[in-house]
């Protein structure tokens, strides 16, 4: 209890630009479905023939489940505000067009008949009679609406639209309860308040209930645009940080004590990241010098020239156990050390993400290539053993290279998990036996895992050595883990920018990136 | 002022109106009777369009309706119907100023007409900023009513205008809306189920069946000369005390003693009051007194009977 309010505390901006942004997204994507649902709610009650059509369809998108939908917005418009509020207005519009139409229609037909009967207009009829009566009705629907977005806003975070899901995607990476509990606390509370609220709108009788309930629709715009709220001011570059790195000491913390960098960021979903980046949704991102997108899109590593990054050597982090009971095993994972470049590691993840070539062919045509498949004999299995992988191309790559390997080789039939959230979740799942072995980084290791004192960690830092020394060592000791011998990439943080707006404004490095900001 | 010529309403599962024509005369009540069925309301909602016949022609002072625009006819045209159809969500006072506004009168004028229609029809003013459901059916009918009234229309049409209230409050109402001389002003067709409200109300009376009109005429036509038995039959039942909705005081003037002055403490009576009234003043042997012909003839519960009886037995020689 006590670190989360800690956690609060120290968060506290982010806390309320999150919140901002998020009445923001609900709201802004609120308004366009009453601007949109209600007249379509309205158009349908003229219209009984095409009733079923658009009732059926706004119900269609309402059985999609709200993440799925939130997908397929990246292949149809991309990631950003625009995608998100799309799908929020998607979801809210079911629960607007139904409560209208079923509102008016639910108005009763003598009045109607009665109305017209003394000369009102069909508009009249309208907006005199069946809107008003039907407005409760419509209330309950929008009640309904906003909740639905408050809670669906949370994944807007996903798309990189910011909102309190930032820290729930971020907590969930890290395996940190504080993180998420601090997005999940004020999104609850904000439901359950604008629940109530609205219910009390709902039960107001009489006159007033329709003065409210125009205060309301008024309010409405003016809640929206929250979301721009935390927009202003903004410096003169935006950042857009994986959730890990935000919350990892290598990562923003590092950069933050070496550089005293600090950068306007938002959290965005590590597969996203590059095309928030290619998209001038943000300016800045931290990615790592392996991934096949910087070559894909064009983008610039910034130097880290004062090495606030450890280095990250890749190698297994295999448990001792497991080598000892398949003792074929290490000298099979052995012949992968050193096979393994920055650049050719590149050029296999711009193979998986952008030629879409499925990680297991990739990893097949590499081991051909390196010449380290044996001719193939059908071999009964015996034994298995379970490979993790982070949620990241490289390590489905990493995977597949070495159930391939390992099956080619020995009897031992590989069970692989990919998928996984990050570094602790695969740590722990070594440590519980819930995994054999998975591709890990020595930086990594060392500040994620080991957490040594600054001054250890400083110095270990400045030579890639002396980290796989540390870690190999410290691990064995402390958790009968083994590091194998490294692949030979080192796959560190950087900073990356797109080429030509990096080019235009001169940085080529974290430090000239730091005074172009002071500036 | 409405003249109705062949009306014809023919819906896919039935002929709701068959060839019906009838026409009303300025300040004069028709009532449409029958049962549920009948198509009384059918051919009442043709006259302000709330349904297009199928063949015939409908004219409002002269002109074919169908030439009209349909909300200028409308507006033109007031309109009660059972359970009322005020607007729930309108206090009493926008209610009744519902079509004025339309009308898009001055807002004093409007002002000034509400008060009227509200101290004409007994409506406290505070019931203004009330809402239709704090009243009793019998006030709410009333506002129908103002409201109706309100764009002072010469033309009411008026469906099942009672069909909502109790029997007591029903005949209290009835009486009083015949008693309204803004009322007797107008031209109105109603529609009614209930034979002694037509009998009442009507000037003339139009009996339905089956969307033909079986028979139109005075209730003392329909009572007396009915021209089939289905109108026989349907006055069967009521025969006697229909009677009396049928006969006013100067209608047995000829069958009662006369005087020349008027006799003390005796309570004087309009000459045109339906014996029906009579009755319900009348508490035990008391006189009363009407004028006819500048003589005063007197009458007592006792002497309606006999006279009724050579009223009938004249009319039917005759």
């Amino acid at each position: 209890m006590q670190e989360f309010f800690e956690f609060i505390v120290e968060h506290a901006d982010k806390l309320a630009e999150q919140t901002l942004t998020h009445i923001g997204l609900t709201f802004l994507s609120l308004c366009i479905a009453l601007i949109i649902g209600i007249p379509l709610g309205v158009l349908i009650t003229f219209r009984p023939r095409i009733v079923g059509v658009v009732l059926g369809s706004v119900g269609v998108l309402q059985t999609i489940p709200s993440i799925a939908l939130l997908g397929f917005m990246i292949p149809l418009l991309g990631i950003g505000p625009g995608p998100a509020i799309v799908a929020l207005f998607l979801y809210a519009l079911l629960p607007i067009v139904q409560n209208t139409y079923v509102g008016i229609r639910e108005v009763s037909p003598a009045l109607k008949e009665a109305a017209r009967g003394m000369g009102l207009t069909p508009w009249q009829v309208l907006v005199r009679l069946e809107f008003p009566l039907a407005l409760p009705v419509i209330f309950a629907g929008i009640r309904t609406a906003t909740v639905i977005n408050v809670g669906v806003a949370t994944l807007a975070a996903y798309l990189a639209a910011g909102g309190l899901g930032e820290f729930i995607f971020g907590g969930i990476a890290l395996n940190n309860t504080n993180m998420i509990l601090a997005g999940t606390i004020p999104s609850a509370l904000l439901a359950i308040l604008l629940d109530a609220g609205l219910a009390r709108l709902q039960k107001l009788r009489g006159l007033g209930r329709y003065r409210v309930m125009a205060v309301f629709f008024l309010l409405v715009p003016v809640l929206s645009s929250f979301y721009l709220v935390p927009g202003a001011g903004r410096p003169k570059l935006s950042a857009g940080f994986a959730h890990e790195f935000y919350g990892r000491a290598d990562g923003y913390p590092a950069l933050l004590r070496t550089y005293n960098l600090h950068l306007a960021s938002r959290l965005i979903d590590q597969n996203l990241m590059y095309e928030a980046v290619r998209t001038d949704l943000v300016d800045i991102i931290s990615g790592y010098s392996t991934d096949g997108r910087i070559k894909a899109y064009n983008l610039r590593t910034l130097t880290d020239d004062k090495h606030a990054f450890p280095p990250y050597e890749a190698a297994l982090v295999v448990r001792q156990n497991t080598l000892k009971q398949h003792p074929e095993l290490q000298p099979t994972l052995d012949l992968l050390a050193g096979q393994l470049s920055d650049s050719s590691m590149t050029e296999l993840n711009y193979q998986v993400d952008h030629l879409h070539q499925s990680p297991a062919a990739v990893a097949r045509q590499f081991l051909t290539s390196a010449g380290l498949l044996r001719k193939r004999e059908d071999q009964k299995r015996q034994g298995n053993i379970v490979i993790g992988a982070m949620i990241f191309t490289e390590q489905y790559i990493l995977a597949e290279i070495v159930r391939q390997l390992v099956e080619n080789r020995t009897a031992l039939e590989v069970i692989t998990k990919t998928g996984l959230g990050g570094t602790k979740i695969c740590f722990d799942a070594l440590i519980a036996g819930d995994l054999d072995l998975y591709p890990e980084y020595t930086g990594t290791g060392l500040l994620v895992i080991l957490q040594p004192p600054l001054a250890v960690s400083d110095t270990l830092q400045v030579s890639t050595k002396a980290v796989y020394q540390y870690v190999s060592r410290e691990f064995a000791q402390k958790y009968q883990l083994s590091w194998l011998k490294p692949l030979g990439f080192n796959n560190t943080y950087a900073l990356m920018m797109r080429e030509s707006q990096a080019e235009q404004l001169g940085i080529r490095t974290n430090s000239e990136l730091k005074r172009y900001l002071d500036h | 002022m409405i003249a109705v010529r062949h009306l014809t309403k023919q819906y896919p599962t039935h002929l709701a109106v068959d060839d019906v024509s009838f026409e009303v005369g300025a300040r004069e009540t028709l009532v449409l009777l029958g049962t549920s069925g009948s198509g009384k309301t059918t051919t009442l909602k043709m006259i302000n369009r709330l349904i297009e016949p199928t063949s015939g022609v409908i004219e409002v002072n002269g002109t074919a309706i169908g030439e009209r625009k349909l909300h200028e006819l409308r507006r033109e045209i007031g309109y009660v119907i059972q359970e009322t159809g005020l607007f729930p969500h309108y206090t009493i006072g926008e209610n009744i100023a519902l079509v004025p506004r339309l009308l898009q009168w001055d807002e004093r004028k409007i002002q000034d007409r509400i008060r009227e229609l509200m101290a004409m029809l007994r409506l406290p003013e505070t019931f203004l900023k009330a809402y239709p459901s704090q009243l009793s059916g019998g006030q709410r009918q009333r506002v129908g009513l103002a409201r109706a009234l309100a764009a002072q229309p010469s033309i009411l049409l008026m469906d099942e205008p009672l069909g909502a209230l109790d029997p007591v409050t029903r005949s209290a109402i009835r009486r009083e809306f015949r008693n309204l001389e803004e009322i007797r002003q107008k031209t109105i067709v109603l529609v009614t189920h209930d034979i002694r409200e037509a009998f009442e109300l009507g000037d003339r009376v139009a009996l339905m069946d089956g969307g033909r009109i079986q028979q139109i005429g005075t209730p003392r036509e329909l009572l007396l000369r009915p021209v089939n038995e289905f109108v026989r039959n349907f006055f069967a039942d009521q025969w006697l005390s229909l009677q009396l909705h049928a006969f006013s005081l100067q209608d047995l003037s000829p069958y009662l003693p006369d005087e020349a002055t008027s006799p003390p403490e005796a309570r004087l009576f309009p000459a045109h009051t339906q014996l029906a009234d009579v009755m319900s003043e009348l508490s035990g042997p008391e006189t009363i007194v009407f004028q006819s012909n500048q003589r005063f003839i007197t009458i007592q519960s006792a002497t309606i009977w006999p006279a009724l009886g050579q009223l009938l037995q004249n009319q039917s020689v005759s």
